[in-house]
């Protein structure tokens, strides 16, 4: 593997750089320091056009220089979400929380089965994963793309919070059969619905009135394992903090001999959430490659 | 790490400040605070917590360094390149949050120090600078006999 390709954006050096500034960066300096990187990060072509690709659909009446005026603050609250998330790993220090919609996280937590958390590449995931399993006497598996740099992958896996278990959704994996189990076991189980790693199985829904793909696994899950699906979103406020926004849970049940047809209509509820979300939220989707080219 | 459960006013903790005149005004406006009771959020205990602080002073700094700069390069110029050079010292020195910190407000007091003795305008900007150092270590020194205070404002928040 050629030596430069650990500078490129996905490359292994700027997560160690990331691990390394945040116990170097003197902390009252820091939103000046982000500024400055998230400023620098525009450099990062194709990302900021598939943000502003983004931001176009989801806005469909704005103008390309507004956009990327929002793309900066896509990229600064990316910074931000990242920094909390390792600064929680390795200082263990917390952000402010505030709920919303926290009847549904109680009946979560409460409930006498597993359930599946169904959430989206917003604020900090990662965050919101510890905060639950802090908080929570239920063990969470979080499921997540692997890093497509095998250095990256390697420094990631070795850095794993050690409260979380981790799987990673590879075509290959016989990740569905121990996800099953870990329901049945009363396991919550979280997945990211926004985005389709190559060679998983999706389904094809509309967001802000354009075709793309989710991910078939949650619901197919859910189905097999009579679970409920809880939609459920990490939004950043500010600098550290946070705000977990929890819906009514949807169910996914077998009710005729078309299976497709009761999983479209999870997948029809779970696109509608997630719409709303974005649109409240769209300057913390990091979603860095056009969504709707997937199902193109 | 300490944490706080439904209480609004936890916010205004002067354990959630750094520096001693955040600390103080703290002190006095969760004094005058009513308890806020708000089910469903949670305070956690740190220093460096407040977003109000620590952008204050992240943006204090810069603009003072910047005008700094100015001294020896045009507005333009200073202002760019003085967001570049302040990150210097931590990637050269490395040597965690505690020394970096140091590093940097020492530099800047020097250049303030220094600034202060000419003749051009600069002299104001390092005279705020010097000034806010000094309010600081004021406040420190009121401080000192109030962690009395400090303790009976955390135990109302059940610390």
């Amino acid at each position: 593997m050629k030596w430069w390709r650990r500078f490129l954006v996905h490359g292994v050096f700027w997560r160690q750089f990331l691990h390394w500034a945040v116990v170097n960066v003197p902390i009252w300096l820091e939103p000046m320091i982000i500024a400055w990187w998230s400023m620098f990060f525009l450099l990062w072509g194709p990302g900021r056009r598939g943000v502003m690709r983004n931001l176009a659909a989801i806005k469909p009446r704005s103008s390309p220089i507004a956009n990327f005026f929002r793309v900066y603050r896509v990229f600064w609250n990316y910074a931000w979400t990242i920094t909390d998330n390792v600064r929680h790993r390795e200082q263990g220090i917390l952000p402010d929380w505030e709920f919303e919609g926290s009847e549904h996280f109680e009946e979560l937590q409460s409930r006498d089965g597993g359930s599946i958390i169904l959430t989206a590449h917003m604020g900090s995931y990662d965050l919101g994963a510890q905060l639950f399993a802090e908080f929570s006497t239920r063990k969470i598996v979080m499921v997540r793309a692997p890093e497509t740099d095998p250095d990256t992958r390697r420094y990631e896996e070795a850095h794993l919070d050690d409260r979380v278990r981790i799987g990673f959704n590879t075509a290959s994996s016989d990740l569905a059969l121990d996800l099953l189990g870990a329901i049945q076991a009363g396991e919550v189980i979280a997945i990211q619905g926004d985005r389709v790693t190559p060679g998983i199985a999706a389904v094809e829904t509309a967001l802000f009135g354009k075709r793309t793909l989710v991910p078939a696994g949650p619901f197919a899950l859910a189905m097999a394992a009579r679970a409920p699906i809880y939609p459920l979103f990490v939004i950043r406020l500010g600098r550290r903090r946070y705000k977990l926004l929890a819906n009514a849970p949807i169910t996914v049940t077998r009710t005729s001999r078309d299976r497709d047809a009761d999983i479209r209509r999870g997948v029809e509820q779970w696109s509608r959430a997630l719409e709303t979300a974005i649109a409240a939220a769209w300057f913390q989707w990091f979603a860095f490659e056009p969504y709707f080219e997937e199902a193109a | 790490m300490r944490i706080v459960r439904d209480r609004e006013d936890a916010k205004w903790l002067p354990s959630r400040f750094h520096f001693a005149l955040f600390r103080l005004f703290a002190i006095v406006r969760m004094s005058a605070m009513a308890p806020r009771p708000r089910p469903g959020i949670i305070v956690p205990i740190d220093r460096y917590q407040s977003s109000f602080e620590n952008y204050a002073i992240s943006i204090w700094y810069f603009a003072t360094v910047s005008c700094f700069f100015t001294a020896v390069m045009p507005w333009w110029v200073a202002i760019p390149l003085a967001s570049l050079v302040v990150q210097l010292p931590i990637y050269v020195v490395g040597r965690g949050q505690g020394v970096n910190s140091i590093i940097f407000m020492t530099s800047a007091t020097l250049a303030a120090a220094y600034l202060a003795t000419t003749q051009t305008w600069l002299r104001w900007a390092a005279w705020q600078f010097l000034a806010i150092l000094a309010l600081n270590a004021l406040a420190a020194l009121l401080l000192l006999p109030m962690r009395g205070v400090i303790r009976k404002l955390e135990a109302r928040c059940g610390l």
